[in-house]
């Protein structure tokens, strides 16, 4: 589901904040990476996506196959019961050659690279590559699956879960991982002084966090004082760091500057169990990762992972740029490729070697939202004029709004046909939590315009547009951020839609760092343009601040003391028994309720959903692209270069 | 002379004092901070946010955080940049060495190619030719860098000849030996130093031609033309050495603009220079970095100038400087 | 001025000159032509500048091959006329969505003189419908209907080709000359005022004032132009309303060429106020303002002229500067370097060459300035004609 968590929110909206910066890149929460989609559909629905795509290159992934490798049970299992038995396998029937180069292309610098931590879009996505957690999450399977952690068990009540972790891992300097590294990380993390969107993910409804213990050398145990439907996912934000490195700094109080120094001497210190290593940085230019020789992965031939020597991620800005250069073959993979420039890159498939993945419709949205906060600024001036924030309070105004906007003339022109209209704030490209019969109010103008009339909102003057009962003209202004492209072309043609419906609708463009105040702490806004894009796990509850009342990311009217409407209060009531239920279908049944809330009062109105594409060179085996970010390198370690 | 010299250089560190203030001023009067955009994520909390502005030293205001800029910068530094964590200093050395590589190589090409096409331009005057060269020089003075770097951009991705941007394939540099890396560098700088160059040519060639046909209007040249001796001699003995001289000072002030030129290129073509560095610093309000880069581009910008009329006074010993 | 003898005066002359520099008259004619389109733009282009025609985005342009007499089935028309344009949805193999849109020949939308369409204000101030030219929205000669009324999309004149969002170049490019062509002009204004006050300060009056002034005009000259321009937009809020945007870009580009005005002007002041003329004046007990307005000021004018014209191209590609880094004028208004900025999108503009217009707009007006500056300088000064007449 579209939902952005906390930390998915972070990333977004350091991507938005970096995109601030280069003008015109998709990015972040809502523009980034475009993707969605359609036809066929099958890609969406297909376990592996990957398998959907035509494989221009034989060796491709074909691993559709859910085969249990019963024979390394050692390394594949949980415990249940106390007693070991197979789970998901990590490593299937994936087989490669060591040695090669994979380069990719990312929008955004390095900023820190604190794997608690990570500042910037590109710092978290790859932190996987360097460090492991706990558990992490299989983009192609749609699962939570065992990492440093072989397994993992919890007592009935829910309350205590006890993690027990693989044997014989070693750190990239060749010390041993053990317990009190995942406790040095917990603690760290759990630090009163330590401030990291990581770390509220662990928060429960009071704000108390686990705590954390060390049981033997290789299990630890969290308490928790409040069920985490999805705790085993939480734990997976956080990658375990080595104690006997950055002990140091916690001792010297520079626990946050670590992977701030990026020189060559100081990326040496970024010791880690992951895959790679982090070996060169520079500004702008490049991020370069080395094979981790000491890696505790195997493939099922027996070879060490990772396949590839290196992986290198150049810093390319422009969108546009990245995709020309993905043509002259400077670099291997382009995630995501836009929509509209899907038909050049089919073109150029067979000439230039590569192969384009449709992914089917992203997990990614965009809406707009009426501000619907009846505060008043400090100086006594309300947030919203009295009477606009009467119409921008009514569902019915919101509706006429949602049948005013003509959502396929938006997917036409900004994806060249290749999206669909959106309606749902978890679209359906997450086939986990969508929900496809929601209450939707499709582009009508004859029903927009008798809602509007009913509401009294009528053109008295005749020039076009619509005043209130008492004579105020309706006008307002939306608002969205400047380093959006998609966005700002989206409220250029919103505005011209409600002008069409005599709603006098203006367009003011800011960057990200004004609209953000603006919509988290000053209020006086009346509409604006967002998106939110997918977290990993795709799951509502990392959507909780967005759909609480007093979430600070409840963008219609955030930090509710207790909430302001009726259906408000349902959807916090629900939301609560997701976050307490722990059996998947339960809580996805239980979801349905708040889908049906939010569809029937628009409190975001949403307009499209974008295919997501890839592109990739023919020359790779195992590379599983999947809607979930990062879409093509979440598998780094299986990534191979065929010979 | 030595003495202008000497007063002008002192004088650099009052101006670049003032700059800097300036700088410093603008970038406290512009709205929001670097820190702004932190406030957005709900997991950040207000005294995190305000104890990063005081690490950063942007709480002070004016003038005591410019002071305190000042005392730093006069001890050798000048800060870390907010965004990427690196030490300004480096940063903007090594943006600053990408950007002279581009804007001397576009300087070599815009001079190589002025001062004959303004010799000939001159000597074939009326002709085609000359013509051909005025047109050029109206074109090169008139294009927007901005839409000539598109349509060469453009060019590179439908061909294939030249990469798309960049300054060198930096996923191979490191295993490149020099040749290949000088060849790789070479390979990246020709669509850039060609937009560049063919821009500055223009005002180069015209101001060549009309020194060249000052000069050959002379009453000297016309006597060594009368005394028979041959048109190339004429025009490389007699002419060409007096009308090179103004040129000469011309020369100095494109040193001075060599930052000043490139920026927008730079933007289009993705050149890791100070283009991109000072814009993306300046939206994000990394204030160290552009604190930094201002002043870098001012005294670079004052020296080119200086050596425009060192240059100036050497070639005319009936100019005093003063 | 008022003391020149008939027919000889200078400016005469100056005019002789001028009219006898073809090129420079060339480029006094294209300026003619670009500003009466942009004072003009409501009449002359057909469309409003935010007017979005969905259904026909990215059209070719009519110009191009667009306008016929002969319609598909071969029959002639004395009213020419441009087809309407329809889009075709396919998928191709992969199943994916492809869009093409192509004219319809079935749809015949006749070019008609002064028809009715948006609203505009003649010079801001009379409500007027009336353009210079447009076509049917209905084909072949239906009778209109309402606005849902048609089955078939509006039928659209696209002279220069159609944006993204399906609106019309040429009108956006006329409504956009607006603002990149008077940017100049008032940003003109602006720095030359300010630099003949200030200039003509320092030079009379020399002095501590003329010091005080020269240090600034230093301090502003030493900072390269685009750093000091961008640092001085990022003072400025992002997001501003447009009227405020552009007098904003306007005065930010004035800000940093009034120095160089005002330091050439000093100059020429300081040797000036050496004349005899001024030194008689003085001595008549006439006051240092009008001394300066009558008899010093005029004296400066030809430079102001010619170094106005040459200053204006500054202007234009500051403002392209600006928009293109996307803190200059903003959507919905035009501007032709916010224009350019939509042809960044590299795909796009390989398909839609079309979109390159405004580059060669701002291409075309800088190289008409420079044309007439040239002309005028080599007019106001005719020995300088030997070395700057390189191209006529």
């Amino acid at each position: 589901m579209p939902t952005i968590g906390r930390d998915g929110l972070a990333a977004c909206l350091l991507v938005a904040a970096v995109v601030a910066s280069c003008g015109s890149r998709g990015g972040g929460a809502a523009g980034g990476p475009q993707a969605a989609g359609p036809t066929g559909g099958s890609a969406a629905n297909d376990a592996t996506p990957a398998t959907a795509g035509k494989a221009g290159g034989t060796e491709r992934a074909a691993s559709a196959a859910d085969r249990l490798f019963d024979s390394v049970p050692e390394r594949w299992t949980a415990v249940e019961d106390g007693r070991p038995v197979p789970v998901h396998p990590k490593v299937r029937d994936v087989t490669g050659d060591h040695g090669g180069t994979a380069t990719f292309a990312t929008a955004g610098d390095l900023g820190s690279v604190h794997p608690l931590k990570p500042e910037g879009a590109t710092a978290q996505n790859i932190r996987s590559l360097v460090w492991d957690s706990l558990t992490t999450y299989d983009n192609a399977r749609w699962e939570q699956i065992p990492n440093l952690a072989r397994g993992w068990e919890s007592t009935p009540d829910g309350l205590v879960w006890t993690f027990h972790l693989r044997e014989g891992v070693k750190w990239s300097d060749g010390e041993e991982f053990d317990a009190d590294d995942v406790i040095f990380t917990f603690e760290q993390l759990f630090h009163p002084d330590f401030v990291a969107s990581t770390k509220n993910s662990f928060e429960d409804s009071q704000k108390r966090l686990p705590k954390v213990e060390k049981v033997d050398r290789l299990t630890v145990r969290f308490i928790l004082q409040e069920i985490d439907a999805i705790f085993v996912a939480h734990v997976g934000f956080a990658p375990i760091m080595p104690q006997h490195v950055f002990q140091a700094d916690a001792d010297a109080k520079r626990f946050s500057e670590v992977g701030k120094d990026k020189t060559p001497e100081a990326l040496k210190r970024l010791v880690g169990t992951g895959a790679f290593r982090l070996t060169d940085h520079k500004t702008e230019e490049v991020i370069v990762f080395e094979r981790n020789p000491l890696h505790w992965r195997y493939g099922v031939d027996g070879k060490r992972l990772p396949y590839l020597d290196r992986i290198v991620f150049f810093v390319v800005p422009s969108q546009d740029t990245q995709f020309l250069k993905f043509l002259s073959g400077d670099f291997d993979v382009l995630e995501p490729l836009r929509p509209e420039d899907y038909e050049k890159a089919r073109q150029h498939e067979a000439t230039k070697g590569f192969t384009v993945f449709p992914l089917g419709p992203s997990l990614d949205t965009n809406y707009l939202c009426f501000n619907q906060n009846p505060g008043k600024s400090p100086d006594g001036k309300p947030y919203v004029e009295p009477w606009k924030l009467d119409y921008f309070r009514r569902s019915e105004f919101r509706r006429a709004v949602s049948h005013g906007i003509d959502r396929q003339k938006i997917v036409d022109l900004l994806l060249e046909g290749r999206g669909r209209p959106g309606y749902d704030y978890t679209p359906e490209g997450n086939r986990t939590w969508h929900k496809p019969d929601t209450p939707k109010f499709p582009f009508d103008k004859t029903r927009a315009r008798t809602l509007l009339d009913a509401m009294g909102l009528v053109d008295r003057d005749g020039d076009g547009v619509r005043e209130t009962p008492d004579g105020h003209p309706f006008q307002f202004e939306i608002v969205t951020n400047t380093e959006n492209d998609t966005r700002k072309k989206v409220a250029n043609m919103i505005k011209s839609d409600l002008r069409d419906l005599g709603l006098d609708a203006l367009n003011r463009e800011m960057s990200f760092k004004t609209l953000v105040p603006l919509l988290q702490s000053q209020f006086a806004w009346e509409a604006v343009i967002l998106g939110w894009a997918s977290g990993v796990p795709p799951d509502p509850l990392s959507g909780k601040n967005i759909l609480l009342s007093q979430g600070e990311l409840h963008m219609w009217y955030p930090q509710q003391k207790s909430p302001s409407t009726p259906w408000e209060a349902e959807v916090d009531r629900v939301m609560g028994e997701v976050s307490r239920t722990v059996d998947l279908p339960a809580r996805v049944g239980l979801f349905r309720r708040v889908l049906d809330i939010l569809g029937e009062q628009q409190p975001m109105i949403f307009t499209f959903n974008a295919n997501l594409y890839v592109g990739a060179r023919n020359r790779f085996r195992n590379l599983k692209p999947t809607l979930l970010r990062p879409h093509t390198y979440w598998n780094h370690y299986e990534l191979a270069i065929a010979r | 002379m030595w003495t202008f010299v000497a007063r002008r250089i002192l004088a650099l560190p009052a101006l670049l004092l003032v700059v800097s203030f300036l700088t410093y001023f603008l970038m406290w009067v512009s709205p929001g901070d670097y820190y702004s955009k932190f406030a957005e994520d709900p997991t950040v909390n207000k005294e995190m946010i305000e104890k990063l502005r005081a690490e950063a030293g942007l709480d002070r205001g004016l003038p005591d955080g410019w002071a305190v800029w000042v005392a730093n910068a006069v001890q050798g530094s000048l800060g870390d940049s907010l965004e990427t964590r690196r030490p300004v200093a480096g940063l903007v050395l090594e943006r600053l060495g990408s950007t002279l590589l581009l804007s001397v190589a576009a300087l070599a090409i815009a001079w190589g190619a002025a001062i004959p096409l303004g010799v000939l331009a001159a000597v074939k005057r009326g002709k085609w030719l000359d013509h051909g060269c005025g047109l050029v020089a109206y074109v090169g003075l008139s294009i927007p860098s901005v839409f000539f770097a598109m349509l060469m951009i453009l060019l590179a991705a439908h061909t294939g000849w030249f990469p798309v941007g960049d300054m060198r394939n930096v996923g191979e540099w490191e295993r490149m030996g020099l040749g290949g890396r000088l060849l790789d560098l070479a390979h990246h700088l020709v669509l850039p130093a060609f937009v560049l160059g063919t821009i500055s040519m223009a005002g180069y060639m015209r101001q060549m031609r009309g020194n060249m046909l000052e000069c050959l209007s002379q009453d000297y040249v016309r006597t060594a033309r009368a005394k028979g001796l041959a048109p190339a001699s004429v025009v490389g003995k007699h002419a060409l050495r007096p009308a090179i001289n103004p040129i000469i000072t011309l020369f100095g002030f494109s040193l001075a603009h060599l930052l000043n030129g490139s920026f927008l290129v730079e933007i289009v073509m993705n050149w890791p220079g100070m283009a991109r560095l000072v814009v993306t610093a300046i939206f994000q309000e990394d204030q160290p970095v552009v604190m930094a880069s201002v002043l870098m581009a001012t005294t670079l910008l004052v020296l080119g100038n200086l050596i425009a009329d060192v240059l100036l006074g050497l070639a005319d010993p009936r100019i005093r400087l003063q | 001025m008022n003391d020149a003898c008939e027919g000889r005066s200078p400016w005469a002359m100056m005019w002789r000159r001028l009219r006898r520099n073809r090129v420079a008259l060339a480029g006094a004619a294209i300026l003619g032509v670009l500003y009466a389109l942009a004072f003009f733009a409501g009449f002359f282009a057909p469309y409003h500048y935010d007017h979005q025609f969905r259904d026909t985005p990215l059209a070719p342009p009519h110009l191009l091959g667009g306008v016929h007499f002969r319609d598909a089935e071969g029959v002639f028309h004395w009213r020419p006329f441009v087809y309407g344009r329809s889009l075709i949805r396919t998928h191709d193999e992969h199943g994916e969505v492809i869009l093409r849109r192509v004219e319809d020949p079935h749809r015949r939308h006749p070019i008609r003189l002064f028809v009715r369409g948006d609203e505009w204000r003649l010079l801001g101030l009379i409500r007027t419908r009336v353009h210079l030219f447009g076509v049917d929205p209905t084909p072949n000669g239906a009778a209109p209907t309402g606005p849902e009324g048609s089955p078939d999309p509006p039928g659209v004149i696209y002279l220069l080709g159609s944006d993204l969002y399906g609106r019309d170049i040429f009108s956006r490019l006329c409504y956009g000359g607006l603002v990149s062509l008077t940017v100049g002009l008032v940003g003109i204004a602006i720095s030359m005022s300010l630099g003949l006050l200030l200039g003509g300060i320092a030079g009379y009056f020399g002095g501590r004032v003329d010091f005080a002034l020269m240090r600034i005009i230093e301090v502003i000259m030493a900072v390269p132009g685009i750093y000091l321009i961008l640092t001085l937009r990022a003072a400025f809020p992002r997001s501003l309303s447009s009227i405020a945007t552009y007098f904003l870009v306007v005065i930010i580009l004035a800000f940093i060429a009034w120095a160089s005005n005002a330091r050439v002007i000093r100059g020429m002041v300081l040797s000036l106020r050496e004349q005899d003329y001024v030194a008689a004046a003085r001595a008549l007990g006439i006051s240092h303002l009008g001394i300066i307005v009558r008899h010093i000021l005029p004296n400066t004018l030809s430079y102001v002229i010619v170094t106005a014209t040459l200053y204006v191209p500054y202007y234009i590609l500051g403002e392209v500067a600006l928009s293109f880094l996307g803190v200059g004028i903003q959507e919905p208004e035009a501007s032709w370097g916010l224009m350019l900025r939509d042809a960044q999108h590299a795909t796009r503009l390989v398909d839609n060459p079309h979109l390159v217009m405004p580059g060669l707009l701002v291409f075309v007006a800088v190289l008409a300035f420079n044309f007439l500056g040239d002309g005028l300088r080599d007019a106001a000064d005719p020995r300088s004609v030997l070395k700057a007449k390189t191209t006529e």
